[in-house]
C-alpha cells in the first residue's frame, strides 16, 4: 500500500519585532503545531512507501517553513503565493487549499496541524476538509492501517476520553476521492509509537537546497479570479488587533512537597499545559 | 549580523539551535562536572551531519560550505564548548586534512568514518617540549630501510590531544628525517588499535572539562606507509593549512560563548532585584550590556569574514588569525562580564557563566596563542 500524502502546513512569524507584523526571512519559521503532521507523514511513509508533498498558502517569506520540511523529508512542496491572496481569512484558505488539493489528486490522505501559532483558529483543516467533501478527524495521535478491511484505525484523545475511529481507505484507482483528512496532535511526537520527534540534520537541509525546489503556484495557476481570494472575498474581516493586557498575579501552593506537586500539576493541568 | 546569509544559513542554524537547546542544553553542567563526554548526544550529532559538515557528499559528509559551518560550531559550544571542541577539532584539524592532502584511496579509507562519526578524529602536534614551537617536536616516524621498508617505525609523546580518549583516527606529526630540521617533519594516520599505540591520562582541565583531552603515546609502534599523509616533509604545510581552518572553528567556539554569556547575562539582569529594582536598570550594568553586546557582534562579524573568504576561494589566512584573535580575546571579556553582572553567583556552578569563564579562557591559547597570532598578524601586515 504505497501511500501519497499531502500535508498542509504554514509559516508563522516567530519573532514579532515590536510595532510591526512584517514577515521576513528573519522571523519565519514552521508553524510548530505543523510538524506532529509532517512526523506523522514521514513515519507513515517510512512503513508503507509513498511520498510526502507539502502545501501550504503563504507571502514569499514563508519559504523557511517549506524548506524546513522539505529538510525533514518531504518529497514534493507547492506554495501558492499571490499578492492577492493578502489577508484571506480561514474561509478562503480552504478554499485556495481545497483547489490545490484537487490539483495534486490522486492521494489517500491529507494531514494539518491541529492550530497555528499566530492566529490560533484551528479551521483550516476541518474547512478544506468540507471543500473536497471528504471525512475529517481532528486532533490525532495514531494512525495505524488495519491491511485487512483496507480501513484507518484513528485514535484521538478528547475530553478525558481515549476515542477510536475506523476510516474507509482508499482502495481503488477508481474512487480517485475517497481520501480522509486528519489534524495530528502535538503528543504524536511524544507517543512512542513513532519514535522520538525527527531534528533536521544538515543532509536534510542540503537537499532542501539542492534538489529540492518549491513550486510556486498562484491564483492563476488555480484558475482563480484576484475579487475571489483575499480580504475582499473574506467573509470575516480582522477589525482589530491589539495585544491582550495581561495582569500577572503569583499564586502560592500551600501543603507538603507531595501535596504541593499533586496541587501543581492539578493546576497545570486545568491549565491545559500538561495531561 | 545576518546581513549576508542565506535562507539555507538560517535554516542550519535554526535547526542547531533546536538540537542543541534540546539535547545538549539539559546535560551541558552535567557532562562539565562529571567530565564525562557524552556518547549519546555525540552519536546523534554524527546522524545529523555535524561530524561532516564540510565533507562531500559522496565520502558521508554534508557538504557545506564554511559559514554554515561557523554557525554550527558556535551554536553547539554556545550550549557546550566542549562538544563544540569535539566537533571543531574533529572537522577542522582532523578530517579536513585528509580531505586537502590525502590520496584517493587514503579519502576512501578514512573519510566516511570520520564523516558520518562513526570514528572520531583528533591532531596531534603538541608535546611536552614542543607547544607554540611545533617545529621542535621529537616524536620520529623512522623506516628501516632492512627490515621493512613498507612501514615507518613511529615514536612519539603527543600531550594535549582534544577528543584524545575517544577517538580512533590520529594526526600525528612526526620527524621522518630527524636531521632536515622543519623540512623533516611529516603527518602520520595513526589508529587506535595498533599494537605500540597507548591512550594515556586524561588531563584534569580547567574548562572544556567535557572533552576527553589526553596524552598519546606511540612506542615502536609500526605504521604502514600508505597512512603517510602527502609526503615526507609537508607537515609544517599541513599543519599550517589545518590550522587556518582550525582557527575559524575555534573562533566560532568564541563567539558561541560569548552569545551565551551575553544571554545568561541579560536575563540574570533582568530577574535580580537589588536596591527595588531589577539590577538592569543601574547604569553599570547596562553599560556591561552594551559593550557585550557590541564585543560579541564585531567578533561575529570577523568570524563569518573569514568564513565567507574562505567559501569565495578568496585568501584568509590573516582574516582567520584576526578574527581568532578578536573573538578569543573577546569571549573572555565577554564572560567575565556575564560573571560580575551575576555578582557571588556568577562565581558558583548554579549558573551556566562560571563554565562559560572558565571555557572562554583556553580560547586565547589552544590552535596558536594570542601572542602567536599577532606574531602571524604582524608579520602579515608588515611583509
Ligand atoms: C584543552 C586543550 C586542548 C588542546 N588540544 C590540542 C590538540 O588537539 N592538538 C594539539 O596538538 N595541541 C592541543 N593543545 C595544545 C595547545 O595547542 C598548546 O597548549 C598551545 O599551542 C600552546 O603551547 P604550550 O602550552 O606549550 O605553551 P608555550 O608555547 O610554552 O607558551 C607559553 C607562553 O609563551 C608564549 N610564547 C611562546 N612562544 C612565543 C613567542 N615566540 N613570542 C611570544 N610569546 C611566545 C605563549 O604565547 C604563551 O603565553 C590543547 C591544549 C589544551 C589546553
Amino acid at each position: 500500500m504505497k501511500l501519497n500524502i499531502i500535508a498542509c502546513v504554514k509559516s508563522v512569524i516567530n519573532n514579532m519585532l515590536p510595532g510591526s507584523n512584517r514577515n521576513t526571512l528573519e522571523n519565519m519559521e514552521l508553524n510548530p503545531f505543523d510538524k506532529p503532521a509532517i512526523e506523522m507523514a514521514l513515519s507513515l511513509i517510512k512503513e508503507h512507501k509513498g511520498t510526502l508533498t507539502v502545501l501550504s498558502m503563504g507571502p514569499k517569506s514563508a519559504t523557511f517553513g517549506i524548506h524546513q520540511t522539505i529538510a525533514m523529508g518531504a518529497d514534493r512542496a507547492v506554495l501558492i503565493c499571490d499578492p492577492a491572496l493578502k489577508e484571506s481569512d480561514t474561509y478562503i484558505t480552504a478554499k485556495v487549499l481545497g483547489k490545490a488539493l484537487k490539483k495534486l489528486e490522486p492521494f489517500d490522505i491529507v494531514l494539518f496541524g491541529t492550530r497555528s501559532s499566530d492566529s490560533d483558529t484551528g479551521h483550516v483543516g476541518p474547512q478544506t476538509a468540507q471543500m473536497l467533501d471528504i471525512p475529517f478527524i481532528g486532533n490525532i495521535h495514531s494512525l495505524t492501517a488495519d491491511q485487512m478491511k483496507n480501513r484507518w484505525i484513528v485514535e484521538r484523545k478528547a475530553d478525558g476520553y481515549l476515542e477510536a475511529f475506523e476510516v474507509d481507505a482508499k482502495n481503488s484507482k477508481e474512487q480517485k476521492n475517497s481520501s480522509v483528512a486528519f489534524s495530528v496532535s502535538s503528543s504524536f511526537g511524544d507517543s512512542n509509537t513513532f519514535g522520538r520527534p525527527s531534528f533536521i540534520s544538515l543532509y536534510g537541509v542540503e537537499r532542501a537546497f539542492a534538489d529540492k525546489n518549491i513550486e510556486f503556484w498562484d491564483n492563476q495557476t488555480l484558475g482563480l479570479k484576484p475579487e475571489e481570494t483575499g480580504l475582499i472575498a473574506s467573509p470575516t474581516k480582522i477589525v482589530a488587533w491589539n495585544k491582550e493586557k495581561r495582569s500577572k498575579a503569583c499564586q502560592f501552593i500551600d501543603g507538603t512537597y507531595d501535596q504541593k506537586a499533586e496541587q501543581l500539576a492539578q493546576k497545570l493541568s486545568e491549565a491545559g499545559f500538561v495531561g | 549580523m545576518d546581513i549576508f546569509l542565506t535562507e539555507k544559513h538560517k535554516i542550519v542554524r535554526h535547526s542547531v539551535q533546536d538540537f542543541a537547546q534540546k539535547q545538549i542544553v539539559p546535560i551541558a553542567k552535567e557532562i562539565d562536572e562529571e567530565q564525562r563526554f557524552p556518547w549519546e548526544v555525540v552519536d546523534k550529532m554524527a546522524t545529523l551531519g555535524y561530524l561532516g559538515i564540510q565533507a562531500p557528499k559522496e565520502l558521508g559528509g554534508a557538504g557545506m560550505d564554511t559559514v554554515s559551518y561557523t554557525i554550527i560550531i558556535e551554536e553547539i559550544s554556545k550550549a557546550s564548548a566542549s562538544l563544540g571542541l569535539c566537533a571543531s577539532v574533529h572537522n577542522s584539524v582532523a578530517l579536513y586534512p585528509i580531505l586537502a592532502f590525502g590520496n584517493k584511496s587514503q579519502k576512501e579509507k578514512f573519510v566516511p568514518d570520520l564523516a558520518t562519526g562513526k570514528k572520531i578524529g583528533a591532531f596531534c602536534l603538541t608535546e611536552p617540549n614542543a607547544g607554540s614551537d611545533a617545529s621542535a617536536i621529537e616524536a620520529t616516524a623512522i623506516k628501516d630501510e632492512n627490515r621493512d621498508s613498507d612501514h615507518y617505525i613511529v615514536n612519539a609523546n603527543k600531550v594535549f590531544v582534544t577528543n584524545g580518549g575517544v577517538a580512533e583516527t590520529f594526526l600525528i606529526f612526526v620527524r621522518t628525517n630527524p636531521s632536515a630540521g622543519p623540512k623533516g617533519i611529516s603527518v602520520i594516520i595513526a589508529e587506535k588499535g595498533s599494537a605500540g599505540f597507548i591512550v594515556g591520562e586524561r588531563e584534569n582541565l580547567s574548562g572544556m572539562r567535557a572533552n576527553p583531552v589526553s596524552s598519546i603515546r606511540l612506542s615502536d609502534c609500526k605504521i604502514h606507509a600508505s597512512n603517510l599523509l602527502a609526503k615526507e616533509g609537508q607537515g609544517l604545510k599541513i599543519g599550517l593549512a589545518a590550522l587556518d581552518t582550525g582557527r575559524i572553528g575555534i573562533a566560532a567556539q568564541a563567539v558561541g560563548i560569548c552569545q551565551g554569556s551575553l544571554e545568561e547575562g541579560i536575563k540574570y539582569a533582568k530577574e535580580r532585584i537589588q536596591f527595588n529594582v531589577p539590577i538592569a536598570k543601574h547604569q553599570s550594568i547596562q553599560n556591561m550590556i552594551a559593550d557585550m553586546g557590541t564585543q560579541v557582534e564585531s567578533a561575529r562579524l570577523m568570524v563569518y569574514r573569514a568564513a565567507l573568504l574562505k567559501d569565495m576561494g578568496k585568501p584568509f589566512s590573516k582574516e582567520a588569525a584576526m578574527a581568532k584573535l578578536m573573538a578569543s580575546e573577546t569571549a573572555s571579556r565577554v564572560a567575565d562580564m556575564a560573571v560580575q553582572i551575576h555578582g557571588g553567583y556568577g562565581y558558583s556552578k548554579s549558573y551556566p557563566v562560571e563554565r562559560y569563564y572558565r571555557d572562554a579562557r583556553i580560547t586565547r591559547i589552544y590552535e596558536g596563542t594570542s601572542e602567536v597570532h599577532r606574531m602571524v598578524i604582524a608579520r602579515s601586515l608588515l611583509s
